[in-house]
């Protein structure tokens, strides 16, 4: 159980997985940028080393009862200890290893893995640390960032597969809220007991506690919770602007009032069907390539400057 | 870094060994995107993209059953998909989904049988990939073993006890992170000493060579030629 969702190569579709790579990218490269000034430059092996240390950490199985056992994914535990910026570069690290080496999670969708483990999954288990670690409630922050990094992780790709015209029946969405939340809770659970461990062996292998930030905490954590159940549940629905143009009748009426030149992701000027495409995909992906070229080049120049 | 399988099998000689790392990489994402992009998806497709990744294989001098099997990894996650398409009535897409995420699996382990790890990650630096990313994923590689080798050895010890308790389960993870911790402190005093300064250097240089072109024209032109023939 607690099994992290890799999204392999072939399920996404090109818009979905060209526009989490957009995203992606410029995020790996501020994270990278951000890692580069709390973390000295000799001192990188660490982090290294602490990405091999959450293979090893998901060897050690917690009784769940039932005769099942969970294992921790590592993202929570990772954003305590090292930080959010040093924590996305090594989950970033620790995705692009299991594509290449355990066929776990694909190439081209790896900016969606990296966006839902590596980038989401970190910011929402480090949140409820930020805002609620100083003070009594300690545990239950670092138990909320351990529930929450699954859940979001886990919804998000849930959605992203939706997008991609898989189909979601209601009771696949029921069910999959259901195990994310009991793997979200397992998770929130080992999380805790790892860090409680940390704290007796080395207070300061963990990131020091920011003052508390109740009171609006609470808000921001239950809507990320909210959000990222609603979103699950809606993606199972139909569009709603469809569902009311088709209930009225005048969903054949609609027409475009701008010709898109990669409409339907396909390059409309290839004359070949199937080549259309195949055409369009590679446009996506050098542009892509292009963009993020352009937006590295322009963060180091700022950088040297 | 000789640990695991892919690392004895991308330590031969073959004409696809001997490639430069970046035409590889650039090959294999061209593939999986066209892979990707390819829809509907005919058995013509499969059977094309599959001949094309066995012909690689073969004359790379690697291991077909062994391939196949790695490439089989992806499957779990794709049959639960499958699975639910096909009870969705959306046979075609079922198909198509086990087909495209085997034949990207298959490609993805196929290049990295062909290539050693330090030499795909040099290429995504060449391509762009932040010199941070790049120095931590390949730390991560050095000492994954390592650290799963104690993971196993301590869950082993504990099975001998009768299994871990939830408490002793949390202490035993911090106590790999601890040891963590120290081996990557034994590291850097290491790397110190011998001049590190954030960069791991290479000691296999390639270069770009007629060849290397060839690849990807070659590559592109039966991926192009390859959908037109099944397009007519």
């Amino acid at each position: 159980m607690n099994r992290p969702m890799h999204i392999p190569d072939g399920f996404l579709s090109t818009p979905v997985w060209a526009a989490l790579d957009v995203v992606s990218v410029p995020a790996i490269g501020f994270a990278a940028r951000r890692a580069e000034g709390v973390w000295e430059e000799s001192r990188v092996p660490l982090l290294g080393v602490m990405g091999a240390f959450v293979f090893a950490a998901q060897m050690i199985n917690f009784p769940v009862g039932a005769g099942t056992s969970g294992h921790l994914v590592g993202s929570s535990l990772l954003a305590i200890t090292l930080g959010p910026a040093a924590a996305i570069i090594v989950m970033t690290a620790i995705l692009a290893l299991q594509a290449l080496i355990f066929q776990d999670g694909g190439l081209l969708a790896l900016g969606a893995n990296v966006f839902n483990m590596g980038v989401a999954g970190v910011f929402a288990g480090y949140l409820p640390y930020l805002l609620w670690s100083s003070g009594s409630w300690r545990r239950a922050s670092v138990f909320a960032g351990g529930l929450l990094s699954v859940m979001v992780a886990a919804s998000l790709t849930m959605v992203e597969l939706r997008i991609s015209g898989l189909p979601m029946p209601m009771a696949v969405a029921s069910v999959s809220s259901g195990l994310f939340l009991i793997s979200g809770l397992i998770e929130g659970a080992i999380t805790v007991a790892v860090v409680s461990s940390l704290e007796k062996m080395n207070p300061d292998w963990l990131q020091p506690a920011p003052e508390a930030r109740r009171s609006w905490g609470a808000l921001i954590i239950a809507a990320i919770l909210l959000a990222s159940v609603g979103a699950l549940f809606a993606s199972a629905l139909p569009d709603g602007l469809e569902k009311l143009a088709e209930t009225l009748g005048i969903a054949d009426r609609s027409r475009n009032l701008v010709e898109a030149p990669v409409a339907e992701y396909e390059l409309r000027w290839v004359d070949q069907p199937l080549m259309r495409k195949a055409a369009a995909g590679l446009l996506g992906l050098g542009m892509i390539y292009g963009i993020c070229l352009a937006v590295g080049r322009v963060l180091a120049r700022r950088r040297t400057v | 870094m000789r640990h695991t399988i892919l690392d004895r099998w991308s330590a031969g000689d073959s004409w696809l060994h001997r490639r430069d790392a970046r035409a590889k990489l650039g090959c294999l994402l061209l593939l999986l995107a066209w892979i990707g992009t390819t829809s509907p998806f005919p058995p013509e497709a499969a059977a094309g993209y599959g001949g094309l990744l066995l012909v690689a294989i073969a004359t790379a001098g690697l291991p077909v059953v062994g391939l196949f099997g790695r490439a089989a990894l992806v499957l779990p996650f794709t049959v639960t998909f499958a699975a639910i398409a096909l009870v969705s009535g959306e046979t075609n897409r079922a198909v198509a989904l086990l087909e495209k995420s085997y034949l990207s699996a298959l490609a993805i382990a196929t290049v990295a049988g062909v290539t050693p790890m330090p030499a795909i990650l040099n290429a995504a630096e060449a391509f762009g990939a932040p010199r941070i990313l790049i120095t931590v994923t390949q730390f991560l590689y050095r000492y994954l073993f390592v650290l799963v080798e104690k993971g196993h050895r301590m869950k082993l010890a504990a099975e001998c006890r009768g299994g871990f308790r939830w408490q002793a389960a949390g202490g035993a993870v911090a106590v790999l992170f601890g040891s963590g911790y120290q081996t990557a402190e034994g590291v850097h005093q290491a790397m110190l000493a011998r001049g590190f300064e954030g960069k791991v250097p290479s000691l296999r240089r390639t270069h770009w060579r007629a060849a290397d072109t060839m690849l990807v024209v070659g590559l592109s032109l039966a991926l192009i030629a390859g959908r037109l023939a099944w397009s007519l």
